[in-house]
């Protein structure tokens, strides 16, 4: 009689176990397993209780009292208006005056310059970390999206429609780290962009799994993470620096 | 009568967005409880849902309205909250374990002195053991032993497959298992 896994028994004890039944015939007759099942038992049975603080019935209400000055700028818009390729366009042009206005600051800074930082520079450098991480969150919401939708007609149109939007930006956005020897963020774009253009391209007749499955198994939404927390952590540096001026 | 969260979505998205203070005070406290689960710490939690319900309100575009709000908004809060632990363990703060105060775990014995003693070893063993977990591993086992979400809804949430979900889990228990075992041991627990 062959024993039964450790994962096996973990599941069973959450009663995740596809066939629960054969598990409890088997624990019935075979003591080591029993055994064994006993002992995952006691641990997670043994584990406390986690005392969630309690928060009141007006909490909703103190939570969206802190919100609502962050989100004001926003009130009055229509949140269709973020996937819509017009506006996206538009954006997307806003996007890239400001980084060849970006980009050729920086170039044309005279080598021999000292390197006393201006605030002009690092008000720039905020403004394009900002749009930067705006662009990795939105890639990073599509291919969640993407990964967990039905993929139905709908959704697969909705994903195009989305992606198309994201696929220019990103390449502006992978030019610009690149001329700036930023390694880690041109490596994460470069491994984004053909992602979104199988997006941009997907129909719901493809089968669309292959794509999902490629999403995830190679960690493309953690990488996108770890860059975002290390744009996260430039732009705190950054305001910094700048409020020391 | 309550409108639901789709139908406040649809009208959010069309323009009515007043209507989003609507969503935020009906599952703050949902999403404060997994944020807190998740980072084990009142202030991390409170960021996080913060931060999640910004998100939300910057992403509400390309929420479709067939979806479950509450799943897509907690899918959010669960990687904002994974991201501040990341964070919290970089600047290497302490992570305040989400666990009763001095280990008092509540339990029937836990008047008698002996019984005190035990469950203020067993919850710094857990706390200790939380603490050495990967953050997918204490996420997975968090939601699965807590919130008792199944593999598949946590694996929707973290954005990891079925298999890496259970992996996590399975890890996670295992560490608490090697952790624990000792204790329980010398009490006695294990059969």
């Amino acid at each position: 009689m062959s024993h039964l896994g450790q994962e096996k028994l973990i599941l069973h004890f959450y009663g995740e176990c596809e066939d629960p039944a054969a598990v409890e015939r088997h624990l019935s007759e075979c003591a080591p397993c029993r055994e064994r099942f006993a002992e995952i038992r006691s641990v997670l049975e043994a584990v406390p209780a986690v005392q969630v603080p309690e928060r009141g019935g007006d909490y909703g209400a103190e939570v969206w009292g802190r919100l609502q000055p962050r989100l004001a700028y926003r009130r009055g818009r229509a949140w269709s208006e973020w996937i819509r390729p017009r506006a996206w366009a538009i954006s997307a042009a806003a996007v890239l005056l400001l980084t060849v206005g970006f980009l050729a600051g920086r170039v044309w800074h005279p080598l021999g310059k000292s390197n006393i930082p201006s605030p002009a520079a690092d008000a720039g450098d905020r403004i394009l970390l900002a749009a930067v991480a705006e662009h990795l969150e939105r890639s990073q919401m599509l291919l969640l999206e993407y990964v967990h939708s039905d993929r139905g007609p709908e959704s697969a149109q909705r994903a195009q429609v989305w992606a198309e939007s994201l696929v220019a930006a990103n390449r502006l956005y992978r030019q610009v780290a690149l001329a700036h020897r930023e390694q880690a963020l041109a490596s994460v774009l470069d491994e984004l962009e053909p992602v979104l253009v199988e997006i941009e391209h997907s129909s719901s007749d493809q089968p669309a799994e292959a794509l999902a499955e490629r999403i995830q198994s190679k960690d493309v939404l953690f990488k996108i993470k770890v860059v975002e927390t290390q744009i996260e952590q430039r732009k705190l540096t950054t305001t910094q620096k700048t409020w020391k001026l | 009568m309550e409108v639901n969260d789709s139908a406040l979505v649809a009208r959010i998205q069309s323009g009515e967005g007043h209507l989003f203070r609507e969503l935020v005070c009906r599952h703050s406290v949902q999403i404060f409880r997994l944020a807190y689960r998740i980072t084990g710490n009142e202030q991390d939690a409170e960021d996080v849902v913060q931060e999640t319900f910004l998100k939300a309100h910057r992403m509400l575009g390309s929420f479709e309205a067939r979806s479950n709000f509450v799943t897509w908004v907690a899918r959010i809060a669960a990687n904002c909250a994974l991201d501040q632990l990341r964070s919290r363990r970089r600047r290497d703060a302490a992570l305040a374990p989400a666990l009763d105060g001095d280990g008092d775990a509540p339990d029937l014995g836990a008047a008698h002195p002996e019984h005190r003693i035990f469950h203020a070893q067993l919850g710094r063993i857990v706390e200790r053991t939380l603490e050495q977990m990967t953050e997918q591993e204490r996420a997975a086992f968090v939601l699965r032993h807590y919130e008792q979400m199944d593999t598949n809804e946590i694996g929707r949430l973290l954005a990891t497959s079925g298999p890496a979900t259970r992996q996590s889990i399975f890890r996670a228990v295992k560490k608490l298992r090697l952790a624990l075992m000792p204790l329980l041991e010398r009490k006695g627990s294990i059969p």
